[in-house]
């Protein structure tokens, strides 16, 4: 591996020069352009080979300047490509500069019209904050931004898909209106859908449980209007649980409440997400004691 | 019979409380030796009751078993709904993708022709001429339509599929109540509050997990034909985008070559 780490250096070197040359004169004269093409091509072959070394930040560091290059070249396109490689090789050294890669990445894109592959990496931006850098709140907005560039080019269902993250880490941070809100359209349109309809129950209970850690009316109304939308819903044993979550939280029992969410684990296994919103609406009842 | 008291005081034999008539009738029966123990049941009969002792703890045990499994089948049939489901929703995002693609590759096709009309006025005036009269077109080729009017037919296609599926929906909480069989048995009315045996109760259980593997096997075949349905139109898709990528490689290759031959290389 060694091996290649020098010739990439090599390559690297050979390319500066290539620059320096096409600096001069004569240079600039006679295909300056084709210079500058060459010292790319160098750059390029340069950071694969440091890929193949697994030499990440300096893979990365080759990338972007060759899409510095390219784009004094004019050539935006291919600009954007090597932004996204080095972003792919920064990834695995260091996040924050991944992220600065990718949005200007972004940039390039949305300058020329190309929005979809612009959300798309939105998307990757918020994931990197998901995962490595632990930023909910940017992850949020990045999800919230590749969200509307998707329904820009109406692609729904992407959209839909940047929504649900969305939708998660608002309840999470307890933004409860909003996620609702995410939740209650998606489901509404999923039910136009016959291959989505079959989700639909999944959002509404989501949507119920985020109503239960806000208020017990709210719960009992949306699960009403849900189950008049949709009305398979009510059989199911998501609409069952929180219909007797409901109820046991007007009584005030911690006991037949914690039996419920048992209960409904032993069939259906549930996630960090509800056992979080679960733990939320348990805690309700620990805090309102009932002063009768 | 010797240890028999006739009398209740020995000790003193002429004592004034005579032993009452009563007393001394009653007292008979308990100086009667308590009869024997029956004769031990017959070895048959005691083998017998232990069998019947170890049927009913398995049958108990299979009961229990029963109750368990269709709980566990029902654990199941909604994990392979959830996998269903989150395959529909990867499946929409491709056939967005599949449309998209298939749109751009409309758009590179036209734009290919309006290449191949400027190639064709820079390599020679004759064919430049030829251009002309056939038509100025100067503007920028509209979209074509097929691919548009070809998605908004499948979207009517998905819609039947999704009536029949929304009723069948609606319908299957009704079948149990309306269906004749229940009616006659009763089955539809309250509970009422006389004791159930265990048996009962465990064949209550167990009849109403059944119901819910029912609902939820209708579902899953719901889920599976509109995924194979889903399927069979993204394939017309990706044929449709086949041909149309191999036209645009066609036209490309041959441009290139004019191209080529036009700057002397």
């Amino acid at each position: 591996m060694g091996d290649n780490e020098q010739k990439a250096m090599q390559l690297i070197a050979e390319a500066e020069k290539k620059l320096n040359s096409s600096k001069s004169f004569l240079g600039s004269l006679f295909g300056g352009s084709s210079k500058l093409e060459e010292a790319v091509d160098c750059y390029l072959r340069a950071a694969n080979l440091f890929k193949m070394a697994k030499k990440w930040p300096q893979a990365g560091q080759a990338f972007c300047t060759a899409a510095q290059l390219h784009l004094k070249a004019g050539v935006r396109h291919d600009a954007a490509t090597n932004f996204v490689d080095a972003s792919n090789c920064y990834k695995k050294s260091d996040p924050n500069e991944a992220v600065s890669c990718l949005l200007k990445a972004i940039e390039i894109y949305t300058d020329m019209g190309r929005f979809t592959v612009a959300a798309k990496q939105h998307q990757n931006i918020a994931e990197l904050y998901e995962t490595e850098v632990v930023d909910i709140a940017r992850a949020m907005q990045h999800y919230e931004q590749a969200a509307d560039y998707f329904r820009g080019e109406e692609s729904t269902s992407s959209a839909n898909k940047c929504m649900l993250k969305l939708a998660q880490y608002a309840a999470q941070l307890e933004h409860y209106d909003k996620a609702i809100q995410i939740y209650e359209q998606i489901a509404k349109s999923s039910l136009d859908n016959s291959l989505l309809k079959y989700s639909a129950k999944e959002y509404m209970f989501r949507a119920a449980l985020c109503h239960l850690c806000v208020d017990l009316l709210n719960a009992q109304h949306a699960l009403d209007k849900y189950g008049a939308l949709y009305p398979a819903f009510a059989d199911t044993r998501e609409c069952k649980l929180v219909k007797e979550l409901i109820e046991h939280l007007e009584d005030q029992n911690i006991d037949a409440f914690t039996e419920a969410v048992k209960t409904y684990d032993s069939i259906s296994r549930l996630d960090q997400w509800y056992t979080t919103m679960l733990v939320r609406i348990k805690k309700q009842i620990n805090d309102n004691p009932d002063l009768r | 019979m010797a240890g028999h008291r006739y009398i209740s005081n020995t000790t003193n034999l002429f004592e004034d409380d005579d032993v009452d008539d009563d007393t001394f009738v009653n007292s008979y029966r308990s100086r009667i030796p308590p009869p024997q123990p029956k004769p031990s049941p017959s070895p048959y009969v005691a083998e017998l009751e232990r069998q019947r002792q170890t049927m009913l703890e398995k049958q108990k045990e299979i009961e229990q078993r029963t109750l368990d499994s269709s709980v566990r089948s029902i654990g199941l049939l909604r994990e392979s709904e959830q996998i269903g489901i989150a395959t529909a929703e990867e499946l929409t995002r491709q056939r967005e993708q599949l449309q998209n693609t298939n749109r751009r590759l409309d758009e590179i096709n036209t734009n290919l022709s309006y290449s191949q009309k400027h190639l064709n006025g820079i390599k020679s005036v004759f064919y430049g001429f030829k251009n002309y009269l056939s038509g100025k077109s100067d503007q920028t080729p509209t979209k074509s339509q097929v691919s548009l009017s070809s998605s908004s037919s499948k979207a009517g296609n998905s819609s039947r599929v999704d009536d029949t599926l929304y009723s069948m929906s609606a319908s299957e909480t009704d079948n149990f109540t309306n269906h004749p069989s229940t009616r006659l048995r009763g089955l539809n009315q309250q509970v009422s509050a006389e004791p159930i045996s265990d048996t009962q109760r465990i064949n209550k259980m167990l009849d109403a997990n059944l119901d819910e593997m029912v609902t939820h096997i209708s579902r899953l075949k719901g889920l599976g034909m509109a995924l194979g349905d889903e399927i069979e139109q993204q394939n017309h898709l990706i044929d449709e985008i086949h041909d149309k990528v191999d036209v645009a490689d066609i036209k490309i290759g041959h441009q290139n070559k004019q191209m080529n031959k036009l700057l002397g290389q």
